[in-house]
């Protein structure tokens, strides 16, 4: 199926920042299908999932370097920086930025920046970007981010990507356009990241999940 | 990090420190403790040493670690705050004793300022693994693994250098701003007290000026 209009690269970043403005705490950028106590609960989930694959260790005095891509109003970014780990935390919109940054604590900054276009001069011990890639719908520009983030992990590190579980790419709507998950898989393996499992949210039925990814060269 | 946190990371309900410090430190109370090691390696038993803090510390590596044998894990514990760790003693005395560090840590706890934990390889160098996580790793160092190590060790080290600089250039403006202020300040103190008529020149009644428009 084809949607004529679907969202073009300038549209996206239009489009969450008025939606990060408009809607609450939670549901702006969760599950705008949910009202902000289901969200509660799909961010709490989430975050479960995330330090399972993680792991729970930490060190304050000298922390993990974490990459949020796409952090939105930063609630796992936050989440992060409080476990005692330095957080980035990237989004589009301008709002969530300033919001990030009103409500920051611990080792933690955050930026203006398409996930494309980050590139500070380090490099991160785990990247995660958690229901933002299927919001590009732009194959090519897709395919840059997933690239750049890649590029950001260090040899051992972590790329964690949400998407669903499928072996075909699926446009849903104007916004959000799935990819199959070998598509992941041909594009990071040359590029030295290797497919570790895929950790289903398991959350009332959401075919969505973290692709774990590791760079081993 | 707390040393004892860290130990139980390692050591499993039940496993073995076998403590060699020479202190009174009390280890994690579900340890076993030893004085010797046991006569095979294991992966539930930790050699732990100390070097005292002194200002020949340094010198007193080679002896601390010599006694690792091949295999044993040995959790070094050394005085220097991680921010001033001698790094060339330090790694020189690991490699001479076949030493390979797979995590290092600040104490946050201890007389102790780092924590190095580390195995006797000799020259069968074992496979890194991800800081904080000791179950993940990128597989032998062979290849492009290999290749990658060596690319991040040569380019961060450069970006680390370029940081360094800046920052000593960040806290020299920061210090010659210090002096300037002080010295501001000292003139302006020094006009106050010029300008403002002692109390006792006041008849009553009369309004004192104020001074705070110098300020």
């Amino acid at each position: 199926m084809k949607f004529v209009d679907q969202l073009g690269a300038d549209e996206t970043i239009e489009h969450w920042d008025r939606r990060h403005r408009r809607l609450g705490a939670l549901r702006s950028g969760g599950d705008a299908g949910y009202d902000e106590f289901s969200n509660e609960i799909f961010y709490a989930v989430r975050l479960g999932r995330l330090l399972d694959i993680i792991g729970d260790r930490t060190e304050y005095a000298a922390p993990l370097r974490i990459l949020d891509a796409g952090c939105g109003k930063g609630w796992f970014a936050h989440s992060m920086a409080r476990f005692g780990h330095a957080v980035d935390g990237i989004d589009v919109s301008e709002h969530a930025i300033e919001l990030c940054r009103a409500n920051a604590t611990g080792h933690s900054s955050f930026h203006l920046s398409q996930l494309a276009d980050w590139q500070p001069p380090y490099l991160y011990d785990v990247v995660y970007s958690i229901d933002v890639l299927f919001h590009i719908m732009d194959d090519a520009l897709w395919e840059a981010s997933v690239l750049n983030l890649a590029a950001l992990v260090r040899l051992g590190g972590l790329l964690l990507v949400v998407d669903h579980e499928s072996d075909v790419d699926r446009t849903w709507s104007f916004y959000q356009r799935t990819r199959a998950l070998h598509r992941y898989r041909s594009l990071l393996e040359p590029a030295g990241l290797q497919v570790e499992r895929f950790v289903p949210y398991g959350f009332r039925g959401a075919p969505t999940g973290f692709l774990v990814l590791q760079r081993v060269f | 990090m707390q040393l004892n946190e860290l130990v139980r990371s390692w050591l499993p309900e039940g496993g073995t420190v076998v403590d060699r410090t020479g202190s009174e430190h009390p280890w994690p109370p579900l340890m076993k403790v030893a004085e010797t090691v046991p006569s095979a390696a294991a992966d539930d038993v930790l050699t732990a040493v100390a070097v005292a803090s002194s200002p020949a510390a340094a010198g007193d590596l080679p002896a601390v670690l010599a006694d690792a044998v091949p295999g044993e894990v040995v959790l070094l514990l050394l005085p220097w705050p991680a921010a001033e760790l001698p790094l060339g003693p330090v790694i020189q005395a690991l490699v001479a004793a076949g030493l390979q560090a797979t995590e290092a840590h600040p104490l946050a706890d201890t007389e102790w300022g780092v924590a190095v934990i580390c195995r006797r390889v000799d020259d069968e160098v074992g496979e890194l693994h991800a800081y904080l996580d000791r179950s993940r790793s990128p597989g032998p160092l062979t290849g492009r693994t290999l290749l990658r190590l060596a690319d991040e060790h040569v380019l961060e080290g450069l970006v680390r250098r370029t940081q360094e600089l800046q920052l000593q250039a960040t806290k020299q403006a920061l210090e010659e701003a210090k002096a300037a202020l002080a010295a501001v300040t000292a003139e302006r103190d020094a006009l106050r007290d010029k300008t403002t008529p002692p109390a006792a020149s006041a008849t009553e009644g009369e309004e004192s000026e104020s001074s705070d428009d110098l300020g």
